[in-house]
């Protein structure tokens, strides 16, 4: 996308387009913003397959409805009732791919190449979850929200099982994240920033190592022979996503149940905990496959920034963990 | 010009939802309930400002950026019938 000047373009727009609508005082911003964002996405999921425009076309009307609905609910709230509070923030959700609106996610997210998928999942996330925090509509009528956090956990535990795609299960596993996210968001803590900012650096992590062995389907996996420097990293960076001490995912769930014990959200932050065990089931059963197995016959070379990237991903993974917690300590009181 | 007509430009847009949701078969039918969607809002961005007595500049900057998305549209169901042959959503 970067390549050419029109694509540069493009992706100049997506980003201006977050900008706009997270800078923006009124609803017409915010809606500007999100159909900028939009229009200059769209040429970027028809990059990665120039005939194919399924993905895109299901995407797009999603994601315009989803915006026609925001703004007029944005707009009508001279009658201010409970009703359309829940409407925004029912919009909003279906921007995200958060539960229960997450079925366009799983078949646009199933058809794109690696690059779309993680721009998909880290930079049109950005200005749903900013418009969710800042709107501050969710004080008095929280229950969209704990519905969305507790179905999205269970449902990207459960439902990430019988998955044979990864990007499928990567999917299902940001349902989860999602969860996670908007458990501070919703007591109005800037902790969920947090919480997203790692989330992104961990999906870039687990989606760069696979982007570069060029692996789509869980039994692609089988067949890859790597160096072991790679397959760990692999490991690692799947471990770190689900959540396991002393690697990077696991502080910012750390910081969450620490932010929410005393509180009366114990009752979603068990839903997601037990969800939490299931997702990491699904990640151990894929790097587990690629680092048991040597199949001799297909090997895979990587240069040396690949390697160079494979040991910064290793170090971010287990240090950085311990680093974040005592930048971050401010969040938690 | 009174204040029920914002009601009944509302009742359009819920009902242009609605029909966006019913769509099963072409994919221009869902492009057309997305710009009766437009058309609500639109309406209602010129009559509000007429009943409060203000200025009307924000009709014209919503048409323009709905144009611009209905072009797009446009252009993807292009690249699908180029693909497919037809417009419908299901083919076998």
């Amino acid at each position: 996308m970067l390549n050419s000047f029109w694509g540069f373009m493009f992706f100049i727009g997506m980003l201006s387009g977050v900008w706009i609508s997270i800078h923006s005082n009124s609803w017409f911003g915010v809606w500007a913003g999100l159909e900028l964002n939009l229009i200059c996405f769209i040429p970027f999921i028809i990059q990665g397959d120039t005939m194919c425009s399924e993905p895109s076309v299901k995407y797009f009307l999603v994601q315009a409805c989803a915006s026609f609905l925001l703004f007029f609910s944005g707009v009508s709230m001279v009658n201010y009732t409970g009703m359309m509070k829940s409407l925004i923030t029912v919009s909003l959700l279906v921007k995200l791919g958060a539960a229960p609106f997450y079925f366009w996610y799983l078949w646009v997210g199933n058809s794109l190449k690696w690059i779309q998928f993680l721009s998909l999942s880290t930079i049109q996330k950005i200005s749903p979850l900013v418009l969710l925090f800042y709107s501050g509509l969710n004080k008095g009528s929280e229950v969209m929200i704990y519905s969305s956090i507790i179905v999205g956990g269970v449902v990207g535990g459960i439902g990430g099982i019988n998955e044979a795609s990864l990007r499928k299960l990567l999917v299902y596993s940001s349902l989860n994240h999602m969860g996670w996210m908007m458990m501070p968001l919703v007591v109005e803590n800037e902790l969920w920033l947090v919480y997203f900012f790692f989330y992104c650096l961990m999906l870039m992590m687990v989606v760069w190592i696979l982007y570069l062995l060029k692996l789509y389907y869980l039994n692609q996996m089988f067949s890859v022979s790597i160096s072991w420097v790679a397959k760990l990293t692999l490991l690692v960076s799947f471990l770190s996503l689900g959540g396991l001490p002393p690697l990077l995912g696991f502080f910012p769930k750390f910081m969450v149940i620490e932010m929410s014990s005393g509180s009366l959200m114990l009752f979603s932050l068990f839903f997601l905990i037990m969800s939490s065990v299931v997702t990491l089931f699904y990640y151990l059963r894929a790097s587990l496959s690629v680092l048991m197995l040597d199949h001799s016959k297909i090997k895979s070379n990587l240069t040396f920034s690949e390697k160079f990237s494979m040991i910064l991903i290793m170090a971010m993974t287990i240090i950085g963990g311990v680093m974040s917690v005592l930048f971050f300590q401010s969040f938690l009181q | 010009m009174n204040h029920s007509y914002i009601f009944m430009i509302s009742f359009m847009f819920m009902m242009a939802f609605m029909v966006f949701f019913l769509v099963f078969k072409h994919i221009l039918s869902s492009l057309i309930s997305l710009e009766f969607m437009a058309l609500a809002m639109f309406s209602m961005f010129s009559l509000s400002p007429m009943l409060l007595k203000s200025e009307m500049y924000s009709s014209f900057l919503f048409i323009s950026i709905v144009v611009c998305e209905a072009a797009l549209g446009l252009s993807l169901i292009i690249l699908w019938v180029r693909k497919k042959g037809n417009d419908l959503f299901i083919t076998f």
